[in-house]
């Protein structure tokens, strides 16, 4: 058989293209050599926003573009995305207070129409908002954003794209690639040594980091201009107790954000350097560690120290090189090129996660001389993900309904599964009456029927798939605990081959 | 050898006769009719169902030269909603009450709405199963010997293979099954006082029911020991047998009403409830609107404007611009299902001005009801579901201007499939499965040949519907006001 579109990457940016043109009829395959979002994808700062940052580079086009995604995508991911208050403390010799002013009303008045607060000046003196900061900060200024579970949005485009026929292989690494006038032959390996060789029509090269690394296979010795960026982010044990974020700017006139995480965790982050080297399992480097703690140290009242660290992750970003001097200017409007020389490949270079979503109808109108049968409307913006058939503001009606059903499971437990799978959650826990009919329990709520279904339904195939990207109870479970579960997936997956034996 | 397929109407009994490769080789059918009782019962006596059942399969066999030794399984599809009582024997203890019997509203009348949308998918309504037992529960003579309580598939089931045994989909339509959860809820079962020990156990529609019995072989004549599948309701069976069985496709039928659906691969709820969610073959869920007068519509329109035939009031309808010159036609004549359920809603012209004709007229309700569509189409998008070409099913589906109206007023390409009753078919394919002749449901449904017709969208007409819509959307929240009103 060949297959309309592969693509290689199972990023965000790969997920969203393949729900995008399974859902215009195309037969799609994608590739993952490693775990759905398993690398960039998974180190974000975990943002929806609309790049406050960027209206001082006057990209107001990409500011705009942005905001209104923001809804969009909060509106199709309710489960997924959530508002978050930012607020922005002012200190004499920062970026002078008109220029917030105007920032912040411009990025008021860009979005369309907003369900979200609009931007206001805080007192910090007497706002609950300034009890953490130090007495210096005396204003500030509050806007809106959303938080996203960046991972979660990743494979739940990779479910809805499966759910609409597309086929999702991960754990599946491209080793050759081979063009014809009209079609491409892709030689991949499995995890298991396996190879296999697919055909497809039109190749689209979504490998993030490993972009360069397809488009050389794919055509040779052309290098793109491609320029990798760490960044690192730090996940401290403590909370920010009014629920509300922070956005901190730096003596060197970056920002950074303190944003509160998983209930009980502040996130802080991130940090722009260049990363010259492989981009497979990227570390932060003990001076951006020091420098996210101390940027987070000039505001804070109560300082962070490296004891306070419970977890630390770092990601490469793949940015269209446009040659601007320092790390944090380059652009991050993504670039794709299209190569139809022969069978077409479209590669991606850039992007963020706020952006995926067009990114992908962009993609597709490129594609799309080339896919003649492929539906030519947009539809993305107005069909839920999985688990996302809910209103927008409806996630405490959907725990109130899930708590009256199932009166024995913890309200924590069911709000946690609420803002994972959304009314999906009820597929999970079936028909439970007792906490016992989800099995066995193998710590921080995490019980078989959930690992279950992700092995089932969300291509969860080792522990950190489970513990850090389809959830981030990796936080949470000890190193007994997480190698239970380890075990147990083992035992499951040798008894699934068994069965397909 | 072949698969054989019965279907239960509510105006006949069907069968139909596929060999190994799924084509239809012979059909027979033998009718009857339901009875009213009273004002607003309806009911069918069982004894229909089994007296038609041996010259209706023997006829069948007869036209296609086979006899029972050839059928390796049978299936049984037909009419949903009815609730039939039976004793420990599985004699039926009363008339079938039938699905649109509407007599149990105080049965219903202390139950939560949300319950049952959240729980069920569906809409609370007398019409449902659970409603039916618990009438019958507190109206039967003899309740001390109901042992069991059927759907009129499910008996026909029981009386074959003296198994008692419903499908997924048939249980969905009942008010009793958690549609996430795929089994009989005990809080839906409280609520109703139903003891889930009186209901038939859940399998799949293809999977073996049992087989026949010295009683089921004089029944139908067919050989004990032939496997006989769960089967489904019509509603399932009809779109199967049309080639529906994989997400992706809107199938419309354009039937007296209109019924707008499309299948997922996840249990999805409407919280807006405009669609409704049951189990479907293959282990998918369908999601659909269960209909507006459609062609009942346009019979009603043809009569009012003194039209003779169906094919005549397209050819009038295809004299008027697209849009009716901002006249809106808004297709509620016996209440409104899109974009909202409103049951005091009532149909409107809306926009008529001196320089309208009957073909305006004509026109305006084959838009209305064609935007009707869309508002259900937009809502299951929404809500994720896979909706990308339509199938058009049904008689409606011969009138080439309606066709084309509904590829261009949503952009899709629609496939048109004109023959619409194909339900024995989809029970026909239930018992290939059973037989092994086919490997799965989706298989046996893909592998029919159907004559279909190909409509693009003529995308030179997309401003014109996409105005002509937001009117009708309009002129629709302007007159809720006076539905409500008058309620």
């Amino acid at each position: 058989m060949q297959f309309d579109i592969l693509i290689i990457g199972g990023g965000i940016n790969g997920a969203g293209i393949a729900r995008d043109a399974a859902g215009r009829g195309a037969s799609v395959l994608l590739l993952e050599q490693g775990d759905l979002a398993g690398a960039t994808s998974s180190a974000s700062s975990k943002l929806i926003h609309g790049g406050l940052r960027y209206l001082e580079h006057y990209k107001f086009g990409l500011v705009r573009e942005a905001l209104a995604e923001r809804e969009v995508l909060w509106r199709i991911a309710p489960h997924l995305v959530s508002p978050l208050r930012f607020v922005m403390p002012h200190r004499r010799g920062m970026r002078p207070k008109w220029m917030l002013r105007t920032g912040l009303f411009l990025y008021d008045t860009l979005a369309p129409r907003s369900v979200l607060e609009g931007a206001r000046r805080l007192d910090l003196r007497s706002a609950p908002e300034g009890a953490d900061l130090m007495e210096s900060y005396t204003t500030g200024f509050a806007y809106s954003d959303c938080a996203v579970d960046d991972s979660r949005l990743t494979v739940l485009n990779a479910r809805d794209a499966a759910d609409r026929g597309a086929d999702i292989r991960t754990r599946s690494r491209v080793v050759a690639i081979t063009r014809h006038a009209s079609h491409w032959a892709v030689r991949y390996r499995t995890v298991r040594g396996g190879e296999h060789e697919v055909e497809a029509r039109v190749l689209v090269n979504a490998a993030g980091p490993w972009a360069g690394k397809v488009a050389s296979l794919a055509l040779g010795a052309m290098q793109p201009a491609i320029r990798l960026v760490r960044g690192s982010h730090l996940i401290v044990g403590r909370r920010l107790p009014h629920g509300a974020a922070y956005t901190l700017q730096n003596a060197d006139g970056r920002i950074m954000f303190a944003i509160p995480y998983g209930g009980d965790f502040t996130l802080l982050g991130t940090t722009d350097q260049d990363h010259p080297g492989d981009p497979s399992s990227p570390a932060m480097t003990d001076a951006e560690r020091d420098y996210i703690l101390a940027s987070a140290n000039a505001y804070l009242r109560e300082k962070l120290t490296t004891d306070d660290i419970v977890h630390a992750y770092a990601g490469v970003r793949a940015l269209y090189n446009d040659g601007a001097s320092a790390a944090k200017d380059a652009t991050r409007e993504y670039v794709l090129s299209l190569n139809a020389a022969a069978a077409p490949i479209l590669s991606i270079y850039g992007g963020k996660i706020t952006t995926y979503r067009k990114l992908a109808e962009v993609t597709m109108a490129k594609l799309a001389p080339h896919l003649p049968t492929l539906h030519t409307r947009n539809w993305t913006a107005d069909a839920a993900l999985p688990g996302g058939d809910f209103p927008m503001q409806g996630r405490d009606d959907l725990v109130h309904s899930l708590a009256a059903r199932y009166p024995a499971l913890e309200p924590a437990l069911l709000t946690r599964l609420a803002a994972a799978y959304g009314t999906q959650t009820a597929a999970i826990l079936g028909s439970a009456r007792t906490v016992s009919h989800l099995g066995r329990h193998f710590g921080a709520g995490l019980y078989e029927a959930e690992l279950r279904y992700l092995m089932d339904r969300e291509w969860a195939m080792t522990v950190d798939d489970v513990l850090w990207r389809r959830s981030k109870l990796g936080l949470r479970v000890s190193d007994a605990e997480a190698e239970a579960i380890s075990d147990f997936m083992d035992a499951q997956s040798s008894d699934h081959r068994l069965a397909a034996e | 050898m072949a698969s054989l397929g019965i279907d239960i109407g509510t105006q006949s009994l069907k069968a139909a006769i596929l060999d190994d490769d799924l084509k239809l080789v012979a059909t027979a059918d033998r009718g009857y009719g339901p009875t009213y009782p009273n004002p607003g019962w309806a009911e069918q006596s069982s004894d229909l169902w089994l007296d038609a059942l041996r010259p209706v399969i023997g006829q069948a066999l007869a036209a296609s030269r086979l006899t029972a030794d050839d059928i390796k399984a049978v299936a049984i599809c037909g009419q949903l909603d009815g609730c039939v009582p039976v004793d420990a024997s599985g004699a039926a203890l009363a008339s079938a009450i039938i699905w649109m019997d509407r007599r149990a509203t105080d049965e219903i009348a202390n139950i939560d709405p949300r319950l049952i949308s959240e729980r069920c998918g569906l809409v609370l309504d007398p019409s449902h199963m659970a409603a039916k037992i618990a009438w019958l529960s507190r109206h039967h003579p003899d309740r001390s010997r109901i042992a069991k309580w059927h759907q009129p598939v499910s008996f026909l089931v029981a009386a074959l293979t003296s198994e008692a045994v419903m499908s997924h989909s048939l249980a969905s339509t009942t008010m009793l099954y958690g549609v996430t959860a795929r089994g009989w809820d005990i809080e839906l079962l409280n609520a109703f006082d139903i003891d889930v020990r009186e209901l038939p156990g859940i399998a799949d529609e293809a999977s073996i029911a049992g087989t026949i019995t010295t009683r089921g072989a004089e029944l139908t004549g067919l050989n004990p020991g032939t496997p006989v599948a769960v089967g489904t309701g019509d509603d399932f069976s009809n779109p199967l047998g049309c080639g529906v069985c994989r997400p992706g496709v809107v199938a419309v039928s354009l039937g007296t009403a209109e019924t707008v659906a499309a299948l997922s691969e996840r249990a999805i709820v409407d919280y807006a409830q405009l669609v409704e969610t049951h189990a479907y073959p293959g282990g998918l869920y369908h999601l659909g609107n269960p209909g507006w007068l459609s062609g009942g519509a346009i019979r009603w329109a043809s009569s009012l404007l003194s039209i003779a035939s169906d094919h005549a009031f397209s050819a009038l309808a295809a004299t008027a611009p697209a849009g009716c010159d901002g006249l809106t036609f808004i297709p509620a004549l016996t209440g409104a299902t899109a974009p909202k359920w409103i049951a005091a809603a009532r149909g409107s012209f809306i926009g008529l001005s001196t320089s309208h004709q009957p073909a305006h007229l004509a026109r305006a309700v084959l838009e209305g009801t064609a935007f009707a569509m869309r508002d259900v189409i937009d809502r299951l998008s929404a809500l994720g579901v896979p909706t990308g070409r339509l199938r058009l099913m049904g008689g409606g589906a011969r009138s080439d201007v309606w066709c084309q109206i509904r590829a261009d007023a949503t952009g899709r390409p629609a496939d048109v499939l004109a023959d619409g009753d194909a339900s024995a078919i989809g029970a026909g394919l239930m018992a290939a499965v059973a037989a092994a002749v086919s490997r799965d449901i989706k298989t046996a449904s893909s592998a029919v040949q159907h004559a279909l017709r190909e409509v693009a969208p003529d995308a030179s007409m997309g401003q014109t519907y996409e105005a002509a819509y937001r009117l009708y959307r309009e002129r629709f929240a302007a007159l809720e006001p006076t539905w409500s009103a008058s309620n």
